[in-house]
């Protein structure tokens, strides 16, 4: 039988939810992954003991020293981290499935910093949109760079605005 | 120091900022005060690490604790007087409430 293999899993910053449900399910079903690159979509698993493992994702920018050193303390291990300031962290457990989150705020403020770091480009896309609209006549090549810029938006906003959604989402379900 | 600002802010606290406010009537790190909330409220608290991370931040920003040393990484605090005099307004508010609930409760059971 085959000890190891690849899997790709597309996740972004609006659902880390889903890649973290993921990664379970495979630790669940006797699969622990050794390495991850390709942006944090491709997992390469090894067999292992079908285990209760908790994935959490955390995004942090500027972290001090006490950030990784805390979570170890807690018994969680570092998977997954790029320098954007994605982080994917597991820890085995048996009882209660332990989270990195305990509270609504936190996880509110954790998406706070993805949309934080996304609008900047998301205004920029979109005013280059608009001079591109204005100034159509002074391109010969305008039609094809035009379909391509535009995919590239849809693109994008549909990563902003879904992540901004989700967490408008939870800060309604917190209030309540 | 802009008390009205601060109080505004926090009061009513959260349980979390509550009891990593009120674990640093001792200096502790982060761990620390997982253990100790943990502890003091026989298990029913357990804080994720990433919520004690996220709220040291923003305590420290907000000058409710202070830094007062660093070892192997792990980063020790304590409350500044600001966090005290907020501690306790919050201690009252939270007496006041089961004053009430006493109150009005007993005898009509």
């Amino acid at each position: 039988m085959n000890s190891l293999k690849t899997s790709w899993f597309l996740w972004a910053s609006w659902n880390p939810e889903k890649v973290e449900k993921w990664l379970e399910d495979m630790e669940s079903k006797g699969w622990t992954p050794y390495k991850v690159d390709m942006l944090g979509i491709r997992f390469k698993f090894r067999r292992s003991e079908s285990s209760k493992v908790r994935y959490c994702v955390d995004f942090q920018q500027n972290i001090e020293d006490q950030y990784i050193k805390l979570l170890e303390d807690d018994g969680w291990e570092l998977v997954w981290n790029d320098d954007f300031g994605w982080y994917i962290w597991k820890k085995t457990y048996k009882e209660k499935r332990p989270s990195i989150y305990t509270d609504a705020t936190s996880l509110i403020e954790r998406n706070n910093r993805v949309i934080k770091v996304l609008q900047p480009l998301f205004f920029t896309i979109i005013a280059i949109f608009v001079l591109m609209v204005i100034f159509r006549n002074t391109f010969n090549s305008f039609n094809y760079i035009f379909w391509v810029y535009l995919a590239v938006i849809a693109l994008y906003s549909y990563i902003f605005l879904q992540t901004k959604r989700s967490n408008e989402e939870l800060k309604e379900n917190n209030n309540n | 120091m802009n008390n009205e600002k601060l109080k505004n802010k926090y009061l009513p606290m959260t349980e979390t900022a509550y009891y990593i406010l009120l674990s640093l009537n001792e200096s502790r790190h982060g761990y620390g005060i997982m253990q100790h909330v943990e502890d003091i409220t026989d298990g029913r608290i357990k804080l994720g690490p990433g919520t004690i991370y996220g709220t040291l931040s923003k305590l420290e920003k907000d000058h409710l604790i202070l830094s007062v040393a660093e070892e192997d990484r792990r980063k020790f605090y304590k409350l500044s007087e600001t966090g005290k005099e907020l501690l306790q307004l919050e201690i009252e508010r939270l007496q006041e409430l089961i004053k009430n609930g006493n109150n009005e409760m007993e005898g009509k059971q």
